[in-house]
């Protein structure tokens, strides 16, 4: 398993009402500008869960079937990412556990996730879950010792 | 489908299981979903594609949005989401909502929605989800 690369995405108003109408949440704190500057946010953010959007693409881009089957993932929303704003996804390996008594054996992958905007603004974190049978013996060691020293 | 029966905020207690929420993930909607998040540039098609997860959660939060009579400025805080199975586009979904946390603080209220969208047609679970939102109590932010 290799260490995956980071991925960066370009939000722009279009991509925020874009979402608006694809999941019917026409909040306007996302899409209505005179609206938003009246918020303490002082202009459109884009929608939480474009974020998160970028996290599962991240993560099927990087684990492929073994996320898309079994994936799990815990996100927060630290600051608003905002039309024009380019994120950065980046992860890594927090554990593997292998309890040969659940999951048939089948290590779970912990990942840990963060996206950052241009500013280097931690925008949003989360923490993935996956069942990997693809874990080399050479990562399993490696992570083992992290987590035990 | 419309759901918008408009629950008020007041009715929703801790452990209020919303009457269950229909709506369908076509495949346009899917073509949007991927073109906007991977910047892809897909066209309308016949063919049927599979719904990413965090499409069909955010639809289904859309379609409890809507069904709520939630002020203008409410603030998504955290997402969780769980994978079971797949499910292929221009399928229905039904959404069984649940609120698992109500608590007023000062001027806002933080709510947890905890929900299953499973497939109409099958029954079969596809995927486990909860929401937590900050919901201003003012209709004005």
């Amino acid at each position: 398993m290799k260490q995956p690369s980071n991925i960066s995405y370009n939000i722009s108003q279009q991509t925020i009402n874009n979402y608006a109408i694809v999941s019917g949440d026409h909040n306007p704190i996302h899409i209505d500008e005179s609206f938003a500057q009246k918020s303490e946010f002082k202009g459109t953010i884009a929608h939480g869960m474009i974020l998160v959007g970028y996290f599962f693409d991240y993560m099927s881009r990087s684990f492929g079937q073994e996320w898309d089957e079994s994936g799990k993932l815990k996100s927060k929303f630290r600051n608003p990412a905002r039309p024009n704003d380019t994120v950065i996804v980046s992860g890594s390996i927090q554990s593997i556990a292998q309890n040969p008594a659940e999951n048939e054996g089948i290590p779970i992958i912990k990942y840990r996730l963060e996206l950052r905007n241009q500013l280097d603004e931690l925008l949003s974190t989360g923490l993935a879950e996956f069942k990997s049978k693809n874990v080399s013996s050479e990562i399993r060691i490696k992570t083992t010792e992290e987590n035990s020293g | 489908m419309n759901n918008k029966g408009h629950i008020s905020i007041e009715d929703l207690q801790e452990g209020f299981i919303f009457p269950i929420l229909t709506t369908n993930i076509s495949n346009d909607s899917v073509i949007n979903y991927l073109n906007l998040i991977k910047g892809d540039d897909l066209h309308s098609s016949q063919e049927l594609l599979i719904a990413p997860p965090a499409a069909i959660a955010g639809i289904a939060i859309g379609q409890i949005i809507n069904t709520l009579e939630f002020p203008a400025g409410v603030i998504h805080l955290s997402q969780e989401i769980e994978i079971i199975e797949k499910l292929e586009s221009n399928n229905s979904i039904d959404i069984k909502v649940i609120i698992e946390q109500k608590k007023p603080r000062k001027s806002v209220i933080l709510m947890t929605l905890s929900y299953e969208v499973t497939n109409t047609k099958t029954s079969a679970s596809i995927l486990k989800s909860k929401t937590t939102f900050i919901v201003p109590e003012s209709k004005n932010i």
